[in-house]
């Protein structure tokens, strides 16, 4: 299918989506965002990390041009973000928390929108009204939270635009939604979408983010794939041995070695590949490997210390 | 009282402050200004008083005149009724604002999570509001003794406005429980003080029909005859009326879902809109409640100033004694049709700068609800969103503008008047140039300080109109009065279009309008 086509007039399509540059955003004393520089190319769905209030949504509005930087610049399909005719050809936008016309039915807000972008992808709108089984004839102000995401949502998809910016899309939708909504987001990147995604929801993240970028306090502390982040961290592996153990504190990734009295507890920073050759020849009677998991890896970046272990503060 | 019941009334005692103080401290104020003048002002004589009250249109714009030897006879009669329906308005739309829109917001649900029970919260709110005017009542008497009235007057006069107030806010209850959101609530709390104001008009203004008095609080509260017999049978429906109004608002209220008002419409809607196609039809679809209820108000106000025209310009024509003391109030053309209903086309002025404030007022609220957000991610631009919302305006203006003076015509028709369709159109759609004066500070503000938005511009309307009001009276320096833009209005048709000042007002409120959008455009969304 042809993205380019469906999302906008594009001349020679660039490769980068989004790209900041010392993007800063300060409200009075208070700094916001500081200093991001981020770079995401074409067709990625990137995730976008951090506790509340680390700048999540500031980032988002100033990508859109709803707020003005203090320093800094941030391009949107080449165009600078200030160029909001041109930029917002190829943005769609789903906000935190979406906000209607109270009188309007939510087919009269899908209206609204569409006509107010001047054409979206009428067939398509049908089939995600469907798809996220939206009553469209109820008003607005007597749609939960999660029904007018949904809204907000199908708006953002039947645009077919270039570059799709979330804001926690799904924190007021059933797991059933939930599901849609990644199909949604797969069906969007197999277009050669860039999807830009704020989210609490780790799992979610983890099925659907190529690469996260993990924001704490205004800054960006960490960009990586979902695999490298993992493979920063550290596996347990519990052996059950029967007899002696030898010395595994020497060996190439090995942290630490703790005593069970079932054999041994293994911590372990790298590939398994030495340990496993170095205890070979034990009479190894049974084997546990777990990751650290993703939600504790999360935890290191949002506690008090950005690479500390304390992360009491965290809201679920 | 328990500490949970502390918190509510705490909450919503800062909610209603900033509206409060002022009114507290503006109305005593302008009863001051009145008295203070009325010391300058050669008060009426029994012959005087005659006269005076025998005139319908007198009777009509002000109330009946039963005595006015004393300053505070003079200063009740005066300016009461006005202030009465400042308080009143006040008091409605606050109530709505606290028990309604509170609750569309969805607020309130956090407030009725707690410990304390819904009808008890609903009569926390209102005890603050109840308190506000009492005060309001304190501050009146206090002014009227300060400038040494007779005291049971002066009581009489605190009480009546603070009862007054009280009755109007029980309506804003009222209606909160019956119509939901806001908007619609206070449309309909709206029309109920209008029809009240105008139902205490037209007893006054008619010769047989003056028992009509009795079905409104403002005939009651002219029924109070303060300083001039003070009529304590008055008090009995000023304190009956609110207290039922209250006792069936604490009914109606166990009877609804919160968020929902008794007098609900579908929350299904099948068929789409028409006027969803682009930023200008939308424009109009957020405004034509507003416009049409701001349209019967200026119609009704137009037809009953032409209907008493000829009455109140032959009345001012016989008698020179009082057209001096219209003069003493800035109103120095009173005594011809043309110089009556170009004086009192000021008010439109005033009524139609507050309507263009509060339509770009609507751009804010759609903005501080996060509405916007959605719109602007789109390829619209904010100018193109700001031209299509002030455009829609400008032409509702005009059309109200014209509607006013097409009304004013008929009413000097059906009065026997004989003033020309043209000349009275023209005098309505004069008042225009002041209006786009305000229009544009109002998109100024909205530009660089939104949150401020309706205070400022709305503010400078009040300040503005309350000058043009007061300062003749108090004989204020020439400088302080062409401070007020009202002044700067020629009294078409009496007096040609001033095209100079016309042509400067509306130069400034372009100069305002274009650098409020060039700072709108600019400016970080909330």
């Amino acid at each position: 299918m042809d993205a380019q086509a469906a999302g906008g007039v594009s001349e020679t399509r660039p490769s980068v989506a989004i790209s900041t540059e010392q993007l800063t955003k300060r409200f009075g004393n208070q700094t916001a965002l500081d200093g991001l520089t981020l770079e995401i190319p074409v067709g990625e769905v990137f995730g976008f990390l951090g506790p509340n209030g680390a700048g999540k949504s500031t980032t988002l509005r100033l990508l859109l041009g709803l707020l003005a930087p203090t320093s800094g610049s941030a391009r949107i399909m080449g165009a600078d973000v200030r160029d909001v005719r041109e930029v917002h050809r190829h943005t769609a936008y789903v906000p935190g928390d979406v906000r209607l016309w109270p009188k309007l039915s939510g087919g009269e807000c899908l209206e609204l929108f569409a006509n107010l972008r001047g054409g979206v992808d009428v067939d398509y709108q049908a089939a995600l009204v469907e798809q996220f089984r939206l009553d469209t004839t109820k008003r607005a102000r007597a749609y939960s939270r999660g029904n007018r995401q949904k809204v907000a949502l199908v708006a953002a998809f039947a645009a077919r635009a270039d570059v799709l910016l979330l804001d926690e899309p799904t924190s007021g939708l059933d797991p059933l939604m939930e599901q849609e909504f990644r199909a949604c987001v797969a069906e969007a990147t197999a277009r050669g979408q860039t999807v830009f995604l704020s989210s609490h929801i780790l799992g979610e993240v983890e099925q659907i983010c190529s690469r996260v970028g993990i924001l704490r306090g205004g800054r960006l502390v960490e960009v990586a794939t979902i695999q490298r982040l993992r493979a920063m961290h550290s596996t347990e592996i519990e052996l059950d041995v029967d007899g002696p153990i030898p010395d595994l504190r020497s060996v190439a990734g090995v942290e630490r070695v703790v005593a069970i009295p079932s054999g041994v507890r293994i911590t372990l920073n790298g590939p398994p590949g030495p340990v496993l050759q170095a205890v070979a020849d034990l009479a190894i009677t049974g084997i546990r490997a777990q990751e650290e998991s993703l939600e504790h890896i999360f935890l290191t970046y949002y506690g008090d210390d950005a690479r500390g272990v304390r992360s009491t503060d965290v809201d679920g | 009282m328990s500490t949970a019941d502390r918190g509510v009334v705490r909450l919503v005692a800062r909610e209603v402050r900033t509206g409060a103080i002022v009114l507290v401290v503006a109305v005593p104020a302008m009863f001051w200004a009145v008295l203070a003048s009325a010391a300058a002002v050669d008060l009426v004589g029994a012959a005087g008083l005659g006269t005076l009250a025998a005139n319908p249109a007198v009777r009509a714009l002000y109330g009946q005149p039963f005595d006015l030897s004393t300053r505070g006879g003079f200063a009740v009669w005066r300016s009461g009724e006005v202030l009465a329906a400042i308080s009143a308005l006040w008091g409605m739309l606050t109530a709505t604002r606290i028990l309604r829109a509170e609750e569309d917001a969805g607020r309130y649900d956090l407030l009725l999570a707690g410990p304390v029970i819904r009808r008890r919260v609903v009569g926390l709110h209102l005890m603050v509001l109840g308190i506000v005017a009492v005060l309001l009542g304190i501050a009146a008497s206090t002014t009227f003794v300060a400038q040494s009235q007779a005291v049971v007057g002066s009581v009489l006069v605190g009480v009546g406005l603070g009862l007054v107030t009280v009755t109007f806010v029980a309506v804003g209850a009222l209606v909160a429980q019956l119509f939901a959101p806001r908007r619609r609530a206070a449309g309909v709390g709206g029309l109920v003080l209008g029809a009240a104001f105008i139902v205490r008009v037209l007893a006054d203004g008619s010769e047989g029909a003056r028992w009509l008095r009795w079905l409104t609080p403002f005939g009651w509260f002219e029924e109070l005859r303060a300083f001039t017999g003070d009529h304590l049978v008055a008090l009995v429906p000023l304190v009956l009326t609110p207290v039922a109004l209250l006792v069936v608002t604490v009914a109606f209220e166990r009877h609804r879902d919160i968020g929902a008002g008794l007098v609900g419409d579908d929350d299904v809607q099948l068929e789409c809109s028409h006027l969803l196609g682009g930023v200008g039809p939308f424009a109009w679809w957020e405004r034509r409640g507003g416009v049409l209820g701001w349209g019967l108000g200026l119609g009704g106000y137009g037809l009953v100033i032409g209907a008493i025209t000829v009455a109140f310009t032959d009345f001012l024509a016989s008698d020179p004694a009082f057209r001096r003391l219209a003069a003493q109030f800035g109103y120095e053309e009173l005594a011809s049709a043309g110089g009556f209903v170009g004086s009192m086309d000021a008010f439109i002025a005033v009524v139609l700068a507050l309507f263009v404030v509060s339509s770009v007022h609507v751009l804010w609220d759609d903005e501080n609800d996060g509405r916007l957000d959605l719109v602007f991610a789109g390829p619209i631009g904010r100018v193109r969103w700001l031209s299509a919302q002030t455009g829609v305006t400008a032409v509702a203006a005009i059309a109200l503008a014209t509607v006013t003076g097409v009304a004013t015509w008929i009413g000097l028709v059906l009065g026997g008047g004989s003033l020309s369709f043209v000349d009275t159109v023209l005098a309505a759609l004069n008042t225009l140039s002041v209006v786009t004066l305000f229009f544009g500070l109002a998109v100024f503000v909205h530009g660089v300080h939104p949150q401020r938005g309706v205070a400022v511009a709305g503010g400078a309307v009040l300040a503005s109109y309350v000058i043009s009001f007061l300062g003749p009276a108090l004989d204020a320096p020439g400088w302080v009065l062409d401070l007020s833009a009202f002044r700067h209005l020629a009294i078409v048709p009496a007096e040609p279009v001033s095209w100079v000042s016309t042509l400067a007002m509306v130069a400034a409120g372009a100069a305002f309008a274009t650098g409020g959008a060039v700072a709108y455009a600019r400016r970080d969304l909330r």
